[in-house]
């Protein structure tokens, strides 16, 4: 480390401020080096925040990914990992993650750092001998992509400078591990289940006449933030809400419209708190729906009932879509649920993430096990025409040991009249 | 072109009921504009097409707004814009409808979805296939490289782009970087009258953070109530994104942090960081505040800083480069005082926009550094004075975000208390 730095925190030693216990990051590590035996990698390189966050404990609080910010972590098969992160947050990685071997680069050069990112980055794999090593790397292959604070110039300018090096996608081993939640996860997330359900009861409440999406929404933060939801930071929250003039158009802004009798909504998405997402939908009426209304969401409800209780562990990913669909051509053939392209999908550090719940294909065939966070979200909307808004209930689970518990249970949920 | 598509008989019987640009996040005339300038922008930098996937250029050049955080490849969206003739969107099933209600692109066609909409299933490929149709496969392709701009983040994996650049052998793909921050660095009216709805927010909800801080509560509690306020005045962002670090006890040497649970006592003291996020704009704001009086240390390093910012702002005017503001600000410190360690100005402010932080950088060196100032440019100066290399005090870094006017600069948050407040 270099002499500034060691001056400053000469002063600042030992004060930590972690975002989880150290027992919980030994154990996920632990885990890593299991299935990177399991995977034949001999190290990971990861770029992600949300992948940073769950191995290391450093957390992003900015929404910048210039390339002065470059931050990103080494953790070897065998041995301990290495953690090179940029000028602004070097310090905050010091007070918060785990990792011992934290280095610093950028800033100005008077702070007697190492001033290109990537150099610096392959240099500590020649160091730890891993230059021709199997690597794995977040591409994505076959898996579900999340963001890489990297730009494809800086993934071909590693793969450069590391040509004797096999480079590998860590997707399939990222997500074997990520998909089930430990413990401390659990925790979290029922925190922000409890958050959740009074920030949508508050949401259902402030559905009348005159009012708009937009106040709605403000409601449902302004109750959530009470309840302690900025635990967060930064602050991400994602509930869009459909509703006059776009039934027909998933997850749009909410909009000024001034709401009438007879106007339908829909409710979906969540906040994130500490990192985890929640993701629920609801169906509201202002007035009486007409009876095609009713008979969706009912219909929909069903579905979702049906999907719910075929969940436990040991059952294929596919099999609560099928559960759904084959429950809901009894009502009404029509209610084949085609434009359900799945009937949910993992939650976690991301909105969305395996295991989806599709029909078919690779994730259908993921198998169900204990700790993992679902929502499970069944429509029957109105085709083509859209005329009302139909019925798409979504609810967060977590699988138990014999079956399942529903995080979302306390949100009304019958169609709402308001 | 639209024959290819017609079998997709559902979509167009649903856009037949629904086909209005009902929503639009900004006006037509806005739009047009938007997309002569950049094609004007092609013609010099020699870009037959434009081929965009982040979410923020997408937003930028065609309206359609991000409204959730999956990256996943079943979302995919992308844009082309060609230097001569209309704009193509090809969308997810997911976003298709949702972009025919807030875009003013016209041809904007579906992918994905259920297989039995019959609509293409892969993105790359129809992707691909839609630059062949266009018979841009040939010709110079712009991409979000961002091999030496700042980088901003693509909704597409390395994976996916070498896919691409595999299946366009011909083309000559070049970086669009400097072209698209060349004409986002300069805000239009239409923008500068969302970031003055957005400054007038971040306004009243800073001061609540400063009237906020008191012995006994917590950072978090500071910031739970800025939000609330800033929330009651008409922040409108969804997905809502926003970022207020707060550095207090325990981590004065750490940018960006926190907010943490800390319980604040006499003698504490905080720096604000940050902003939010309304209609896709950021804002970037920083103050310091002391509970109770602060050592004579703190108040001198805060004066330093905010005499150094102040003198920083007075010179910004256009035709200066951003490295002018940035000398300025340094020389200012070393004459007030030649001992605080200027090194610590890594740079002097950013630009704003739809990222907390984007060109012109007010950087000393290097090629930001040059960049010339211009009316309409949206930027944050920000000014540091630390007690390096110990930081036994959280020092000076006033923050405020200015509109480069045409004689000289507006700034938009003056209406913060700007002195080292004293809680």
């Amino acid at each position: 480390m270099e002499d500034t730095d060691k001056k400053i925190l000469s002063f600042h030693k030992g004060k930590k401020l972690p975002h989880f216990p150290k027992e919980e990051y030994e154990t996920r590590l632990a885990k890593a080096k299991e299935l990177m035996g399991k995977y034949d990698i001999d190290a990971l390189l990861l770029f992600s925040p949300e992948n940073l966050y769950y191995y290391t404990g450093f957390k992003k609080e900015n929404f910048a990914i210039e390339k002065r910010w470059r931050r990103g972590a080494i953790i070897p098969k065998v041995g301990n990992p290495v953690m090179l992160m940029g000028n602004e947050v070097f310090f905050n990685a010091i007070a918060s993650s785990w990792v011992e071997d934290i280095r610093g680069w950028g800033g100005k050069p008077e702070f007697g750092r190492p001033q290109d990112f990537m150099e610096t980055f392959t240099k500590i794999i020649k160091d730890l001998d891993l230059y021709k090593k199997t690597l794995g790397m977040e591409l994505w292959e076959r898996t579900t992509a999340i963001e890489v604070d990297l730009t494809w110039i800086e993934f071909d300018d590693l793969k450069r400078r590391l040509p004797e090096a096999k480079i590998v996608d860590a997707g399939e081993m990222i997500w074997e591990q990520r998909m089930v939640k430990t413990e401390h996860e659990i925790k979290i997330i029922k925190e922000l289940a409890s958050i959740v359900n009074k920030g949508f009861k508050a949401g259902l409440n402030a559905v009348r006449e005159g009012t708009s999406e937009r106040e709605i929404i403000n409601a449902i933060y302004q109750t959530m933030i009470s309840e302690g939801l900025l635990w967060n930071q930064p602050m991400w929250g994602r509930i869009p809400i459909r509703g006059p003039g776009h039934y027909h158009a998933g997850i749009m802004g909410p909009q000024r419209t001034v709401l009438k009798k007879g106007d339908m909504l829909m409710f979906d998405g969540g906040p994130c708190h500490m990192g985890y997402w929640s993701d629920i939908q609801r169906n509201a009426c202002v007035g009486e729906p007409p009876p095609l209304q009713r008979k969706l969401y009912d219909a929909a409800l069903e579905g979702l009932d049906a999907a719910l209780s075929a969940i436990k562990p040991g059952i294929r990913a596919g099999d609560v879509y099928w559960a759904a669909s084959e429950r809901m051509s009894k009502i009404d053939k029509r209610f084949s649920i085609i434009r359900n392209v799945f009937a949910g999908h993992g939650l976690g550090l991301h909105t969305h993430e395996p295991p989806y719940l599709d029909p078919r294909g690779d994730q259908a065939d993921i198998i169900i096990k204990e700790g993992m966070y679902l929502a499970v979200e069944i429509s029957a909307l109105d085709l083509p025409e859209f005329k009302v808004i139909g019925g798409f209930p979504e609810d967060d689970i977590l699988v138990t040991r014999d079956g399942y518990q529903n995080l979302t249970k306390d949100i009304p949920r019958s169609l709402w009249i308001a | 072109m639209k024959e290819k598509w017609v079998d997709l008989m559902e979509d167009d019987v649903v856009l037949s009921y629904q086909r209005e640009v009902r929503f639009p996040r900004f006006p037509q005339d806005e739009y047009e504009r938007r997309i002569s300038k950049i094609q004007e922008l092609m013609v010099r930098y020699g870009i037959d097409a434009l081929l965009l996937f982040a979410p923020e250029n997408i937003y930028y050049y065609t309206g359609f707004k991000k409204e959730n955080f999956a990256v996943e490849k079943r979302w995919r969206r992308g844009a082309v814009i060609p230097q001569k003739g209309g704009v193509v969107m090809l969308m997810g099933n997911e976003v298709f409808f949702n972009a025919a209600l807030t875009s003013w692109v016209k041809d904007i066609r579906p992918w994905g979805g259920p297989v039995e909409l019959g609509r293409p299933q892969n993105f790359i490929e129809a992707y691909v296939q839609l630059i062949k149709q266009l018979d841009l496969h040939h010709r110079a392709l712009g991409m979000e490289i961002w091999e030496d701009s700042p980088a901003i983040q693509v909704d597409l994996t390395y994976f996916e782009y070498d896919q691409l650049r595999r299946a366009l052998p011909e083309a000559k793909i070049t970086d669009a970087g400097n072209l698209i921050w060349e004409q986002r660095m300069v805000k239009t009216p239409f923008e500068i009258g969302v970031i003055r709805e957005l400054s007038s927010i971040t306004n009243k909800g800073f001061k609540a953070g400063l009237e906020a801080i008191r012995e006994g509560v917590t950072e978090r509690d500071i910031i739970r109530e800025m939000f609330k306020v800033m929330i009651n005045a008409g922040l409108d962002n969804e997905p809502m994104l926003n970022r207020i670090p707060l550095k207090g006890p325990g981590h004065y040497h750490a940018a960006i942090m926190g907010p943490h649970d800390t319980v604040l006592k006499k003698g504490d003291m905080l720096q604000f960081d940050g902003g939010p996020c309304h209609k896709g704009y950021w804002s970037d704001v920083q103050r310091n505040a002391c509970v109770g009086e602060p050592p004579p240390l703190e108040r001198k390093l805060y004066d330093a800083s905010l005499e150094a910012q102040q003198a920083a702002i007075r010179i910004i005017k256009p035709g200066i480069r951003a490295k002018d503001i940035h000398k300025v600000a340094t020389d200012k410190l070393l004459s007030i005082d030649p001992t605080i360690d200027v090194n610590r100005c890594v740079f002097v402010g950013h630009g704003l926009g739809l990222h907390t932080h984007e060109p012109p950088y007010l950087i000393p060196e290097g090629k930001q550094a040059d960049t010339l100032i211009r009316e309409g440019m949206y930027l944050a100066v920000e000014v540091s004075a630390f007690d390096a290399p110990e930081f036994r005090v959280i020092g000076g870094f006033p923050e405020d975000n200015i509109l480069v006017t045409k004689d000289g600069y507006e700034i938009l948050t003056k209406d913060v208390p700007n002195h080292l407040w004293i809680g």
